[in-house]
């Protein structure tokens, strides 16, 4: 598979009048609906709004204004980021009719650079899941592009199997995802393309439906590392709508893909490789040998509290998403009915009929965890946890320029082997993604290789704010992968 | 017997803006000042106003609290229809202050009233109901309210009265106006939750009572149930209650056992809010207390009452201070702006800072020292002043140009037309110069002062002719 042009190299030759946007653009639309009906990856697709928007751009590119990163590229964008206008459902049935008034800051700074939103993309629930086999009643279950037999993971389910079939089909594009904890990693990792989560706060989460806001990350899926570090190089930056994005300055990432040639220091993290699948382990190792013998330097690491980070990183999520979701109860959001009882039988009514049951789940978890008498056992107590992880991890980062582990411990699984896991067994599947999610840092996931005609995934990790880096890592192993 | 009662006091602050989105704190219809943030839109995120913290901090200060070096506000959560997003943004664990003292006069004794914390919080929608709230059809909800930064000043159980509470509140109230972190006229400005307990008695809470003299009733019948229970040997439930004004009395609401848990987090939406520098800040800028400056004034021979007037009118002190430089009489000068400049201004429905500059109160007090003017008409020309913004010269000059005469004019005027009194005046009549005197207050219509018109017939009846 030679893989579609750079979006990049693409959205140059747009602006420049090379190409006609709105022939791509409905080439586009004809493959995602293709695509659509065989994997089920959309909630929504933008056909007319993307075709005058396409014909907006050919028209600057005719008058000579054309400018922008992503002139011409067509963008999905995950359906828990709000699109102004166009209906954004967080997979859920509660608000499946919700369109919003504004847009996302990213998707905003998106277009300014002349993307193109195509469609909004399948996820679980509220992204309440690691497989998107959760999604809201009502909605279809996306299957995997490599293999429709197997799950896309998730939550960002659609937007993984969409950039896959996408460039499978030759067609440049870019999907706008978001990880709570791992939520980009898994369906990266799963459907064989690449994945970046940056650091909390560098994308603005303004317009993001939120799960749990202290770990909602919007970041980017590409086929390949330098689309995806485009995407997010659009989309970052500080934010006054959205008082915890960073105020550092955000610098250019999608060149830091093509400068290869360079050495790290990679520390590999044996906490990480507990009870993976060796198929799996072989192939990340692998790759780390390879840049070890291309002059990196590799050191094994112990992260003893990464064990605590699935725990850890559930009681704070599921707490935050019980209040996040009290929202929807029938009073301006959520179902509408015309109540005839008491106001709390009434809420209930609603978010009985309205929520699924992965969604029923979290919010009782979360309302237990934060109740008096176990907040400090539960709540509290997973706080702290956090603390030491991000402390754990920066004393890694004092020695090793990045660290790499498996992004997911399976190759993706079946529908069947997904169906049979326990809540807890599918929770602690997210052992690789939920430490650097609930700290914070920077990832991504590129492929490292196939399995039986199945991909597995190696994580790249860096201290805060070192995006560059990741994306420098993440194409050194991209390379000596293919 | 020896009650126990303490106050939870919200105060809604002066801010341009909410407390978390841009909206304006003013609204004269139902739902007119609402944005996604204030109605919990999905996707929206909440921005602090940094002016509600700085009046949260100066009120802190003004009660002698300690300011936390950092505060992080929580979620409060219940479903309630007034509460768009499901929960309210409070502070929990890490409130802006905690630790202060409030010593003010109560019941003619200087009291030590400990504050346990004060925090800003958002205020929720309001329901209005078609009818009563048991039986009515419909319920509707206006979310101007929604998101309106209010202030909650607790204290610690240290009154002993429902006249003491009382009393603290209104001290308070004054307090807060004079600091002009209120604004006193407000709808709802103060509700306060009410606590009380026998010695050795359970707690109960009363909720959501509100202004002062409803603190003090309602803590009277609540007392007086708990002294009655006490006389039977009954014990009293811990549980909360409402006080209904018609009938005057407490009723439960809820027990113990049904108590909300409300399932506080950190507000991950919100950094945490490093205070060090606000503090400073605020704490640089802060105005002397009311008492300090009630008696600096009192000492500058102003009356109480005056004084009182000067402290308390918001923006006033200042006002008074300015024109002291420029004048010399500060009792004459309270006395003005306690009396006919505060009623031109509330007629005119304006502040301190939109009258008229202080120095052309000081130019008009100082035509009245000279005689200039009399007292009678300057309290015509203030209004004028008020009413057109300008000066005292400006106002005269243009009534005196309004009747085509002049002073002098007027005084020319009356020699001439009375001969038979200017030489009588000349033979050495003094009655004949009072008379003159009255002429000419007659013609100006009192405009020109007595004093001043003696002067002016002196002057010109001694250099005239003959």
């Amino acid at each position: 598979m030679s893989g579609p042009e750079p979006a990049a190299s693409f959205a140059r030759r747009a602006a420049r009048g090379e190409v006609s946007i709105e022939e791509s653009v409905a080439k586009t639309l004809e493959e995602c609906e293709k695509t659509d009906s065989r994997l089920a990856c959309f909630n929504t697709i933008c056909g007319e709004p993307a075709l005058s928007r396409a014909r907006a751009l050919d028209g600057l590119a005719k008058e000579g204004k054309a400018a922008g990163r992503l002139f011409g590229v067509p963008v999905s964008v995950k359906d828990n980021i709000c699109t102004k206008g166009v209906r954004t459902t967080a997979g859920s049935a509660i608000i499946s009719d919700y369109v919003p008034p504004m847009s996302a800051t990213a998707v905003e700074r998106i277009e300014a650079e002349g993307g193109i939103v195509v469609g909004k993309t399948a996820m679980d629930e509220f992204g309440f899941g690691g497989f998107c086999v959760n999604v809201g009643k009502g909605f279809r279950v996306p299957r995997n592009p490599l293999d429709e037999k197997r799950v896309t993971g998730g939550s960002s389910g659609g937007c993984g199997a969409v950039t896959a079939a996408l460039a499978a089909a030759g067609i440049p594009h870019a999907s706008l995802a978001e990880s709570t904890g791992g939520s980009i990693t898994s369906p990266a990792c799963f459907c064989g393309v690449v994945g970046i989560t940056p650091t909390y706060g560098r994308v603005s989460r303004w317009g993001l439906i939120d799960f749990a806001s202290s770990l909602d990350k919007i970041g980017s899926i590409g086929a390949n590392v330098e689309d995806a570090a485009l995407l997010l190089e659009a989309a970052q930056g500080a934010d006054a709508r959205d008082m915890t994005s960073r105020p550092e300055p955000a610098g250019p990432l999608a060149d830091a893909a093509r400068g290869l040639g360079k050495r790290f220091r990679l520390g590999v993290p044996k906490e990480f490789f507990e009870g993976v699948d060796p198929r799996v382990s072989d192939l990340v190792w692998g790759a780390v040998k390879k840049l070890e013998a291309e002059g990196s330097e590799v050191g094994e690491v112990s992260l003893p509290t990464a064990k605590y980070a699935v725990p850890a990183y559930y009681l704070i999520a599921v707490s935050e998403a019980s209040t996040n979701l009290a929202r929807f109860n029938g009073t301006r959001f959520g179902l509408q009915r015309e109540p005839e009882q008491a106001f709390g039988e009434y809420f209930s009514e609603i978010r009985a009929e309205g929520f699924g049951d992965e969604a029923k789940r979290r919010v009782i978890l979360g309302t237990f965890a934060r109740m008096a008498g176990y907040r400090g056992k539960y709540y509290l107590r997973a706080m702290k946890v956090r603390t030491r992880i991000i402390a754990e991890f920066a004393r890694a980062f004092e020695k090793y320029d990045a660290l790499v582990a498996p992004s997911m411990p399976i190759l993706p699984p079946t529908f069947e082997e997904v169906s049979g896991l326990a809540p807890h067994e599918a929770y602690a599947l997210d052992l690789c993604t939920t430490p650097p999610n609930i700290a914070g840092i920077p990832h991504a996931s590129v492929p490292a290789g196939m399995a039986g005609g199945l991909p597995a995934g190696a994580q790249v990790m860096c201290a805060h704010l070192q995006e560059r880096r990741v994306v420098e890592v993440a194409s050194a192993l991209e390379a000596v992968s293919k | 017997m020896k009650a126990m009662i303490g106050l939870e006091t919200h105060v809604q602050l002066r801010t341009a803006t909410k407390l978390f989105c841009g909206c304006t704190t003013v609204s004269r219809e139902p739902n007119d000042n609402v944005c996604p943030i204030c109605m919990g839109y999905p996707g929206s995120k909440p921005a602090l106003n940094r002016k509600a913290v700085e009046l949260g901090t100066q009120i802190a200060l003004a009660l002698n609290c300690r300011v936390a070096p950092e505060m992080w506000f929580s979620r409060k959560s219940y479903f309630y229809p007034d509460l768009p997003k499901g929960f309210q943004i409070t502070q929990y664990e890490v409130p802006l202050a905690s630790g202060g003292l409030a010593e003010p006069v109560l019941c003619g004794k200087k009291a030590g009233i400990r504050i346990r914390r004060v925090h800003v919080e958002e205020d929720p929608a309001k329901l209005e109901h078609e009818g009563d709230i048991m039986t009515a059809a419909r319920s509707l909800v206006d979310y101007s309210r929604s998101g309106i930064p209010l202030c909650e000043i607790v204290t610690e159980p240290d009154f002993e009265s429902p006249a003491q509470a009382r009393e603290y509140l209104e001290w308070l109230l004054s307090l807060l106006a004079y600091l002009e972190v209120i604004d006193p006229r407000a709808e709802g400005v103060m509700r306060s939750d009410a606590n009380i307990s026998l010695d050795g008695g359970e707690r109960v809470e009363i909720k959501n009572i509100t202004g002062t003299l409803m603190v003090e009733q309602a803590l009277k019948s609540e007392l007086n149930r708990q002294i009655g229970f006490a006389n039977l040997g009954k014990k009293v439930a811990r549980e909360t209650r409402l006080f209904d004004g018609a009938t005057g009395r407490t009723v439960t609401l809820r027990k113990k056992e049904e108590e909300e848990d409300y399932g506080y987090i950190f507000e991950p939406d919100l950094p945490i809010v490093g205070m060090d520098a606000i503090a400073e800040g605020v704490g640089k800028a802060m105005r002397e207390m009311p008492e300090v400056a009630l008696a600096r004034v009192e000492r500058l021979g102003v009356p109480r009452g005056l004084a009182h007037a000067v402290v308390y009118t918001p923006g006033m002190l200042a006002y008074f201070d300015e024109c002291s430089g420029g004048y010399g009489k500060p009792d004459e000068l309270a006395r003005w702006l306690a009396n006919d400049f505060l009623k031109c201004m509330h007629w005119n429905g304006l502040e301190v800072r939109d009258s008229p500059k202080p120095e052309l109160i000081v130019e008009l007090l100082g035509m009245i020292d000279s005689g200039e003017i009399n007292e009678r008409a300057a309290k015509d020309v203030i209004k004028e002043m008020f009413a057109k913004g300008k000066g005292a010269r400006e106002v005269m000059g243009a009534r005196a140009a309004g009747k085509g005469e002049s002073e002098g004019e007027v005084i020319s005027g009356v020699i001439r037309d009375n001969g038979k009194a200017v030489s009588d005046f000349k033979a050495g009549n003094a009655r004949a110069l009072q008379f003159l005197i009255g002429e000419v207050m007659k013609k100006s219509k009192a405009r020109i002062d007595p004093k001043r018109a003696r002067e002016m017939l002196v002057k010109q009846l001694n250099a005239g002719p003959g």
